[in-house]
C-alpha cells in the first residue's frame, strides 16, 4: 500500500518506519534503504507503484460515475494511483441519488476510467449490505483447489463452459446459493456451557490481563484469539482501551490497515498481536517460507506489514498455538520482523517483542539485555518441557510459576458477550468455540 | 483518470475486462470481501496471460483464481489468504513450483 500511496501522489518513493533488519532488504528490489536528511538515521523507502489497470468492486455508483465503497476500506489507494481504473459496482442509481450512511464513503467520478454494472459481482466472496460469504462455494472451491486436476474440472464448470456472469450466476444459485445479508451475531443464542477451561480460554485470559485501561490496541487479520481476549479486557477491566480490530464491521477507523499502519508508525499503537511459522532467540520472525525465498519448500500467507509494526507498536505480544522445536528455531528461514540483533537504535525502532504465549507457556522478551525468559508454564507443563521444545537457549528462572487460569466469571463472559461480539468478526471460530 | 470528456465509459464486463492487456500491472481490490470476482473471472475466460498482480490491501480468492488458472507471473502483496478457509492453494502451489514470483509488499 504504501508503493501506491506514492504512486497516487506522484512522487518517486515513500519513506517506511520498520522493515530494517528485515531479508525484505534483500529480495524486494522496491525496498531500499537511505538516510534521512533531517533525523540523519537510516530509513527504508518503498518504490512508487502506478498499475496500468487497478479494478475494484463497490456497492453503488450512479450515473456520472461516483462510486461509493466501504467507509473500511483501502481500495481507493489502488484506485488512485492507477492509470486505468475500473470499478464493478452491485447498483447503479440516478445521479444524486447516491446516497450511503456512516459505514460508507464516496470515491468520485474523476478517478475512474470505467464502470461495469455488476449485480452479485463478488460472488463467493460477500458484499456487505448485499450477501454473505457463499460458504458451500468456498468450501468446495479450496477442495478443488488443492488439486490442480481438480481445480481444472472447478475452471471448465464455473467459467470456460459458460458464457459470462449471468450464466454463472445462474448456476449458482441452482446449486442453492441465495443471495442475503444478515448480520451473524444476531443468529446464535450464546450460552455460558458448562466444563473447564480450553486452552484457548486460558490464552484470551492471559492476553485480557496484558490490556491496560486507556490504551490504544489493536489486532490485525487472523487473530480471533487475541481479539477475544482484547474485548473480555474492554468488558471488564479496561472500560477505557481504543480497539481496533481489523476486519470488525463496527471499527472505529476511517480507513482499513493503512489508517492501522499510520497510527503505528506516528506511535500511537500501544500493543499489538503477532503470530509466526518460526521464532529465534533473537526474537526474529518468519511469515513468510521456509526455505529458499525464490523457491520455497513452504510458502506462507505473508508478513502483512508486520515488518513494520514489530518495531513500531509500542508493544508486540506475540502467539503460537504451538511450541514445538520447529516453531521455535536456533535460526529463521526468512526474517520478515527483525529481533533483537538487527542494531537499531530507538528513533529506527521505539517498539518491539514484549512477550510469547504459546500453548506451553509464557515467555517475556527482554529488550534490554536481548533474551527470552520464561515467565510462567500452564497448569501440567514442567519448565523442563518448555526447554526440551524451544530450540533455542531459553532463560530459565530459578522458580517458575504456574500460570494463572481463568476465572468463572471470566468464562462465562467470554462464552457470552465476547463469543457474540467476536462472531461478527470471525464466524467460522465463533460456532467451533 | 477518467475514459471519456465527461467522465467514466459504463462498460460491459467483458469490454471492461479487454482493458487488462497481457502483462499488465494490475492491481486487485478487495480480500474475502468486495473483490471483484466476476471481473476476475472474464479475465480467465479471455485467456490472459502475464499479469503481474498487486493487491490491496492482501489477496484472496482473486489472487488464488487468477494463479491457478495460469493468469499471473508475478503477485506483490503483503499476504495472500482466504482467512476463515485457509492457505490459498494455488497460490501456494504455484509459489512452491517456483512458476509464480512474490513480492511481499507494506
Amino acid at each position: 500500500m504504501s508503493g501506491l500511496r506514492a504512486g497516487a501522489m506522484g512522487i518517486p518513493f515513500i519513506p517506511v518506519r520498520g522493515i530494517l533488519g528485515s531479508d525484505y532488504l534483500r529480495v524486494q528490489p522496491r525496498f531500499k534503504v537511505i538516510r534521512c536528511p533531517f533525523s540523519g538515521h537510516q530509513t527504508v523507502v518503498v518504490e512508487a507503484i502506478t498499475p496500468d489497470v487497478s479494478v475494484i468492486h463497490a456497492l453503488k455508483a450512479d450515473e456520472r460515475g461516483n462510486v461509493l465503497i466501504e467507509r473500511h476500506s483501502d481500495v481507493d489507494l489502488a484506485v488512485k494511483a492507477a492509470k486505468k481504473a475500473i470499478a464493478t459496482v452491485e447498483e447503479v442509481v440516478k445521479e444524486g441519488e447516491l446516497v450511503g450512511d456512516e459505514k460508507t464513503r464516496l470515491i468520485s467520478w474523476i478517478n475512474f476510467y470505467a464502470i461495469v454494472h455488476v449485480p452479485f459481482g463478488a460472488h463467493p466472496v460477500s458484499c456487505p449490505g448485499y450477501y454473505c460469504i457463499d460458504r458451500d462455494h468456498m468450501t468446495r472451491y479450496v477442495k478443488m483447489a488443492a488439486d490442480e486436476e481438480l481445480f481444472r474440472t472447478y475452471l471448465k464448470n464455473y467459467i470456460y463452459d459458460l458464457t459470462g456472469h449471468d450464466d454463472y450466476i445462474r448456476l449458482v444459485k441452482q446449486e442453492g446459493w441465495r443471495p442475503q445479508y444478515r448480520d451473524d451475531r444476531d443468529k446464535h443464542s450464546m450460552s455460558p456451557g458448562k466444563g473447564d477451561y480450553t486452552l484457548d480460554e486460558l490464552i484470551m485470559t492471559l492476553i485480557a490481563r496484558e490490556v491496560n485501561d486507556g490504551t490504544c490496541v489493536a489486532i490485525g487479520t487472523l487473530s480471533p484469539v487475541p481479539a477475544a481476549g482484547c474485548i473480555l479486557a474492554s468488558l471488564t477491566t479496561a472500560p477505557h482501551v481504543k480497539l481496533i480490530i481489523l476486519g470488525d464491521p463496527d471499527s472505529p477507523l476511517d480507513r482499513g490497515s493503512s489508517q492501522l499502519f499510520d497510527m503505528a508508525q506516528r506511535g500511537l499503537i500501544d500493543l499489538f498481536f503477532l503470530s509466526f511459522v518460526q521464532m529465534d532467540g533473537d526474537c526474529n520472525l518468519n511469515l513468510t517460507v521456509i526455505g529458499e525465498h525464490q523457491k520455497p519448500l513452504i510458502r506462507f500467507p505473508g508478513g502483512a506489514g508486520s515488518s513494520m509494526l514489530y518495531h513500531m507498536a509500542k508493544k508486540i505480544i506475540m502467539f503460537k498455538m504451538s511450541h514445538t522445536k520447529r516453531d521455535f528455531v536456533s535460526k529463521v528461514d526468512f526474517i520478515t520482523c527483525s529481533g533483537f540483533n538487527a542494531g537499531l537504535n530507538d528513533w529506527q525502532r521505539p517498539g518491539g517483542p514484549y512477550k510469547i504465549i504459546t500453548n506451553l507457556a509464557v515467555m517475556r522478551a527482554d529488550r534490554e539485555r536481548k533474551r527470552v525468559i520464561l515467565e510462567s508454564v500452564h497448569p501440567g507443563v514442567s519448565p523442563r518441557k518448555v526447554v526440551e521444545n524451544t530450540g533455542f537457549e531459553i532463560e530459565v528462572p530459578s522458580s517458575v510459576p504456574e500460570t494463572e487460569p481463568p476465572n468463572t466469571e471470566q468464562l462465562e463472559i467470554l462464552r457470552t458477550k465476547v463469543r457474540e461480539k467476536l462472531a461478527g468478526i470471525y464466524r467460522e471460530y465463533s460456532r467451533r468455540w | 483518470m477518467t475514459g471519456g470528456p465527461s467522465g467514466p465509459s459504463f462498460l460491459s464486463l467483458k469490454d471492461a475486462a479487454r482493458l487488462v492487456v497481457d502483462g499488465s500491472l494490475l492491481a486487485v481490490g478487495g480480500r474475502m470481501q468486495m473483490e471483484p470476482v466476476a471481473f476476475v473471472r472474464e479475465l480467465v475466460r479471455q485467456g490472459r496471460k502475464r499479469l503481474r498482480l498487486l493487491t490491496v490491501p492482501g489477496g484472496g480468492i482473486n489472487v488464488d483464481m487468477l494463479v491457478g488458472a495460469g493468469c499471473v507471473e508475478s503477485v506483490e502483496t503483503p499476504q495472500v489468504v482466504l482467512n476463515e478457509f485457509g492457505q490459498a492453494p494455488n497460490f501456494r502451489r504455484q509459489v512452491q513450483k517456483g512458476k509464480v514470483k512474490v513480492s511481499e509488499q507494506v
